[in-house]
């Protein structure tokens, strides 16, 4: 069903890998993007809550800005590397909380600082083991000892999922995702609208965009996130993904 | 934007009568409209953000120049939003109050208190008039354009359209 997935072979440097496959891609599918990210999953909003009240946190990756409205009596500051998405952030928020356009790995904040973090779908973006360690270890350096991290990423064991990905598969992919570009351009008006643009509407409703992905095997996510130095107080799976709670010690 | 500094009162940068109400206030005309949708309703870089952000790049990581950072050829606004004392008082406990004092001077506040008020209470009458100010000053100030440039490597960040963005140039990175 769909667009099949690829294998992803980093041919280029991680950086430059990521640029092309993750925050070019965001940028252009931001909008559409955005439309399809709304409901929070369960673990992530009962995270949020069990913070206490007035406590503030970092939301690292936060692409539209979901889960940073979540709970009311807290104060967060949501970081994208994605102009395009904080932009939809910033639509979005009503003007309740902060935003900055930032890097998971260079964050401009004071170590130590907030109670939590979270970073809900991102470190499987990073394509080094090194470096998906390293954004781990970056995040929870900003939050104080006794702090919480709650991290999320894909999974490679997703059998129930239309995407199927199970157990032996790649682990590093680019997933496709299909932008439907056709109402920006009908909205163009109908008098431009000759035959031949007609057909390019066609072209670019049909276009693809792929993402790059790591997908974490069972234990993965647990196995970096001691190496980058956290105690891991809990985890689980949900929704195709691995998750895990880690106190900064 | 504004010029001069006005004396009173103490935690306002500047006061602006003409504060841009949020989106609950019904706009009058189609021209209001258009600016409180694509303008105004949407601002981000609140005065209290500066409190929670400095210098991206590692080297400045250890690095007391490094936070807050100098903000400068800002352009501000002031739009109204919901007063929460609450809010007001337990930030007041996590803010760097020696950074709030350097940023209002970047912006052209020289008349904070150099003492952080402690145990304000919403109850008392006192109190309440330093927790508005605060929340004009933190919450309902915001950075539309401008720079912030650290004190230590003297990188130059910009704030657009009210979003700060603190991307390194692959040198720094
Ligand atoms: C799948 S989305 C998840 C967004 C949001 N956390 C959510 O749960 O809806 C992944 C996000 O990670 C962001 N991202 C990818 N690489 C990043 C990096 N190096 N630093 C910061 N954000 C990054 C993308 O721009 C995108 O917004
Ligand atoms: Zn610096």
């Amino acid at each position: 069903m769909g667009v099949p997935s690829l294998p992803s072979e980093a041919v280029a440097p991680p950086k430059d890998h990521e640029q092309q496959w993750v925050h070019d891609v965001y940028n252009e599918i931001a909008p559409h993007f955005s439309l399809t990210r709304y409901k929070p999953w369960p673990i992530v909003e009962k995270f949020l809550g069990e913070q206490i009240d007035h406590s503030i946190g970092l939301d690292v990756g936060c692409g539209n800005g979901k889960y940073l409205g979540v709970n009311k009596k807290l104060y967060m500051i949501g970081s994208d590397r994605s102009l395009g998405l904080i932009d939809c952030a910033q639509s979005n928020s009503g003007n309740l909380f902060s935003l900055c356009v930032a890097d998971g790995l260079h964050l401009p904040h004071e170590n130590g600082r907030f109670d939590f973090a979270i970073s809900i779908a991102v470190i499987h973006h990073f394509s080094t083991e090194e470096r998906r360690i390293d954004a781990i270890r970056h995040i929870l350096s900003k939050i104080r000892v006794g702090g919480r991290l709650l991290v999320y990423c894909w999974a490679l064991e997703q059998e129930k999922s239309r995407r199927g990905y199970k157990e032996g598969d790649a682990q590093d992919v680019l997933v496709p995702w299909v932008l439907q570009k056709k109402t920006k351009k009908s909205l163009k008006g109908a008098d431009e609208a000759d035959e031949k643009s007609e057909k390019e509407e066609k072209k670019v409703e049909q276009e693809t965009k792929y993402r790059y992905y790591h997908l974490y095997r069972e234990g993965e996510l647990i196995d970096n996130a001691v190496k980058a130095g956290g105690v891991v107080v809990e985890h689980g799976y949900e929704k195709d993904n691995w998750w895990a709670i880690i106190e900064r010690v | 934007m504004r010029t001069a500094v006005p004396a009173v009162p103490q935690y306002i940068i500047w006061r602006d009568e003409r504060k841009i109400s949020n989106r609950n206030t019904p706009p009058t005309t189609q021209t209001q409209t258009q600016i409180a949708h694509k303008k105004y309703n949407t601002r981000n870089m609140k005065f209290i953000t500066t409190n929670f952000v400095k210098c991206a790049v590692k080297t400045c990581d250890s690095s007391v120049d490094a936070f807050p950072l100098q903000y400068s050829d800002c352009q501000i606004v002031q739009e109204e939003l919901e007063y929460n004392p609450e809010f007001i008082v337990h930030m007041l406990e996590r803010l760097e109050w020696n950074a709030v004092v350097k940023v209002a001077r970047d912006l052209g506040n020289e008349s904070l208190p150099p003492v952080k008020p402690e145990g304000l209470d919403p109850i008392m009458e006192d109190d309440q008039v330093i927790l508005r100010d605060l929340h004009t000053l933190l919450v309902e100030t915001q950075i539309v354009e401008g720079k912030m440039v650290c004190r230590n490597c003297e990188h130059i960040y910009f704030i657009k359209n009210s979003i700060p963005n603190f991307l390194l140039p692959p040198h720094l990175c």
